[in-house]
């Protein structure tokens, strides 16, 4: 059993250009990549070079923000989904008895669709804290316990994690064998990683509703903030840099100027 | 003045059968290093959650007799009042932390009372210091000990400005080096900043020293309350209530057998001073 | 005996948590392991039932090397006990939490129960056995998860954190059962950074620091090792530092309990009328 995937949210605070990104504007530039991956989705010879041109994108940014290690660790977490596309993409093709360099040229081009697509988000989430995704959700006029509430999903996914390893490690080593016997055998095993889980999960949540009492939670009704968002020259420049790319995307869809195989 | 009174209380969890606290009497005075100890089940966390307020705010049951801290009654003050004054830490550091970054986390009691942001940033740099954690300001809770964990949440209620700061047996998790580097700032606060203490802990060879009283609990009542070179003076070596210093059994052991003259000496320095001055 | 052969082991994020250990573990010993939190100890356990395999090196069970077996079946060799009791309880009874992991095992009815009667009694559970595990104290749940380890009676037992939360009686009573168990023949390894604790077992002591193994040796030399201590962010024990402090005037710094410290300092003393 693999929790790697939820390795991405155990937040480092890195000190990068991208980190420095006012988060509002790293929310916009993940938005603009995932619509342009979006917008070339009914014509896939412009979806593969849309993809690529978006992946090459996506490499440099990761690169700078220095995640790119995070990136692969989430990419092998899903990994079994994308060969799932390519698959899927090479079966459906195959029935339709095309020429093999089309197919295999059409699955690509889904699988870096989708790769362009799961880097859009990760390129958000492994540069900005959750603490600044509470800022960006009140500065959205969401109510602070909404806000609250997704911060400290967040926060402690990874630490319940660590617990579900925990337990596993416990029951493995008494005799319980997860990856043996037929599917439904390993479903009623995880009953006994799930008991133990609930019971550590509701005694969990008593403490934090301490430390939320002792934290003096909701006894102001204007919250203040620590962390002011400040817009600054860079944030400015990235801004026009993305909307531009964006645009010039966009053109380029519509003037079918990507179309066909290259 | 004493700063906070405890007359005659007594506390049962709503569903549950038995009495937790059994006629309680406590009074601590400011600038005080309190321990309260003893076996699990013995009240002493139970008595801690009556001293800010948790209870009964936000575990009820039945309650009689009265508790008043700093002259405030904690049955009809809101906690986030009694908070700031007498601010509690908890024992598993991991579930006292809410922000990504240590900064953000030593802010969040400071946001959520509405202090303006001039005021915060002023406190959350007095914190910093204080505890010597500036240079991890950045971090997030994955990239710190236990120990570091600790002394941020201790941090994050200091920021609260308290007159009063409990402990629900904070270094319980932690290795010997961080709960003492913990303990011993505890005593700095204390005796610097005039902090008073009050601590429940199994840990008493790293933490005697610095009581101005060593209080024993056992099955919701107090059975000793006093200053701990005279607790060890009549605590029985046999009684196994709590963790007694291996010094202290050594010294009761010494008095008995061989007539050793001198007090409890409460660190091996101060027994090694007076074997050969 | 178990073998442990220049073990390295790296995490998936990339943390080195063992950095080259060796350690040959001999049937009938008291091993304490011992090192900061974060040191390795409990990587290192996990790789004694096959938890964890190692990235370089090879561990050895009896001849057997981890990589071939499954964790299961090595478990029955080497039980683990971890930190934390409630990370293992499911069942409605204490009974039914014993009496599972032997029927997983693959013990017969019959066995099994005998065997599920003697561990609750071994560990003074066996009025308790109709009670659920969830209400139990904390204490209580830590012998039963010893109990339920301790049923198919493995030949080694690895104990993590004894006793972390622990109170005093029931430290008192788990270095009673740790004493009894090593009596009966049981190979016994505790993971631990309570040196108060361990020092009046007098096992051997293992130090880890950051991944490598920095001493090895009898409890007489290592927990009256100050410099050794410090380098795992350990502190000396009360007596060990008292006797060191008192070497100048020519007690035995070698001292390790009470006893021993109060006949050393009693006749140094009182042969001399100091008081």
């Amino acid at each position: 059993m693999s929790l790697k995937i939820l390795e991405g949210l155990r937040f480092k605070n890195i000190d990068t250009p991208i980190h420095r990104l006012d988060p509002r504007v790293k929310l916009l530039v993940s938005l603009y990549l995932f619509v342009i991956v979006i917008i070339f989705g009914n014509e896939w010879g412009g979806m593969f070079t849309i993809s690529i041109i978006v992946i090459l994108v996506e490499i440099l940014l990761l690169k700078i923000g220095r995640v790119h290690k995070a990136m692969l660790n989430t990419l092998r977490g899903v990994l079994p989904i994308i060969l799932f596309i390519t698959i899927i993409q090479l079966l459906q093709l195959l029935g339709n008895s095309q020429p093999i360099d089309l197919i295999l040229y059409r699955a690509a081009a889904y699988t870096f669709r989708f790769l362009a697509f799961i880097a859009s988000f990760s390129l958000f989430f492994l540069t900005t804290t959750p603490d600044e995704v509470g800022n960006v959700l009140t500065f959205m006029k969401i109510p602070y316990n909404y806000a609250f509430a997704l911060v400290a999903a967040i926060r402690f996914t990874p630490v319940i994690a660590d617990e579900i390893q925990q337990i596993i490690d416990s029951q493995k080593s008494r005799g319980l064998d997860f990856e043996k016997g037929n599917l439904f055998s390993r479903l009623k095993r995880l009953t006994y990683v799930f008991v133990p889980l609930m019971v550590s999960i509701i005694r969990r949540s008593y403490e934090m509703a301490e430390a939320l009492e002792i934290k003096c939670f909701g006894a102001s009704k204007k919250r203040t903030s620590y962390k002011e968002l400040k817009f600054s020259t860079i944030d400015f420049i990235a801004l026009i840099l993305a909307t531009l790319f964006f645009t010039i995307a966009f053109t380029a869809r519509y003037l079918n100027l990507l179309s066909g195989m290259p | 003045m004493s700063i906070i009174e405890i007359r005659g209380l007594c506390f049962r969890y709503s569903g549950s059968e038995e009495m937790v606290l059994r006629n309680i009497d406590l009074s601590i005075d400011e600038g005080e290093f309190v321990l309260i100890t003893g076996p699990t089940g013995c009240g002493k966390s139970t008595l801690l959650r009556c001293m800010n307020g948790l209870i009964p705010h936000l575990y009820s049951g039945d309650y009689k007799g009265s508790v008043k801290v700093m002259n405030l009654n904690p049955v009809n003050t809101p906690p986030y009042i009694i908070s700031q004054h007498a601010g509690m830490v908890l024992q598993n550091p991991e579930n006292q932390l809410f922000s990504l970054s240590v900064e953000g986390d030593i802010a969040f009691a400071l946001e959520n009372i509405g202090l303006n942001r001039e005021e915060m940033v002023k406190r959350v740099e007095t914190v910093l210091k204080l505890l010597r954690l500036e240079e991890i300001r950045k971090r997030s809770p994955y990239e710190l000990s236990g120990g570091q964990k600790q002394k941020v949440a201790i941090a994050s209620i200091l920021a609260l400005q308290p007159k009063i700061l409990l402990l629900d047996e904070p270094t319980s998790s932690l290795d010997p080096r961080s709960a003492k580097s913990i303990i011993d700032a505890l005593a700095w606060l204390c005796k610097d900043k005039k902090l008073t203490v009050i601590i429940t802990e199994h840990r008493l060879d790293l933490l005697v020293q610095y009581l101005s009283k060593l209080v024993i609990m056992d099955s919701g009542k107090i059975v000793y309350n006093d200053h701990p070179r005279n607790v060890f003076e009549k605590i029985s070596l046999e009684d196994t209530i709590i963790p007694i210093p291996k010094l202290i059994q050594l010294v009761r052991l010494l008095k008995k057998e061989f007539g050793f003259p001198q007090s409890f000496p409460l660190t091996v320095e101060e027994f090694v001073d007076s074997l050969i001055g | 005996m178990i073998e442990v052969e220049k073990v390295r082991y790296i995490y998936p994020n990339g943390v080195e948590a063992l950095r080259g250990v060796s350690l040959d573990i001999r049937e009938g010993e008291l091993i304490a392991i011992m090192g900061e939190n974060g040191s390795g100890k409990t990587t290192l356990i996990k790789h004694l039932n096959g938890l964890l395999k190692p990235v370089e090196g090879r561990v050895l069970i009896d001849g057997v090397d981890t990589r071939k077996s499954s964790v299961a079946e090595l478990s029955k060799k080497v039980g683990i006990v971890f930190q934390s009791p409630d990370s293992m309880f499911f069942s409605e009874s204490v009974w039914d939490e014993v009496y599972f992991s032997l029927k997983i095992l693959g013990y017969q009815s019959g066995e099994a129960e005998s065997k599920v009667e003697w561990a609750l009694k071994y560990m003074d559970l066996w009025k308790y056995r109709d009670r659920s595990p969830f209400t139990l104290s904390g204490g209580e749940k830590k012998r039963l998860s010893i109990a339920i380890v301790l049923a198919w009676q493995p030949k080694y037992i690895v104990i993590d954190e004894p006793t972390v939360g622990q109170d005093a009686p029931n430290r008192k009573r788990l270095e009673l059962l740790i004493n009894k168990l090593r009596k009966d023949g049981v190979t016994v390894i505790l993971s631990s950074h309570d040196v108060e604790f361990i020092v009046d077992l007098r096992p051997r002591v293992i130090l880890l620091s950051r991944g490598q193994i920095i001493a090895d040796g009898p409890a007489e030399s290592i927990l009256t090792d100050e410099d050794k201590l410090e380098k795992s962010s350990l502190l000396l024990p009360q007596i060990p530092l008292l006797m060191k402090r008192l070497a100048g005037i020519g007690v035995n710094p070698g001292c390790l309990t009470v006893d021993e410290a109060i006949r050393e300092i009693s006749s140094k003393f009182k042969s001399q009328k100091i008081w």
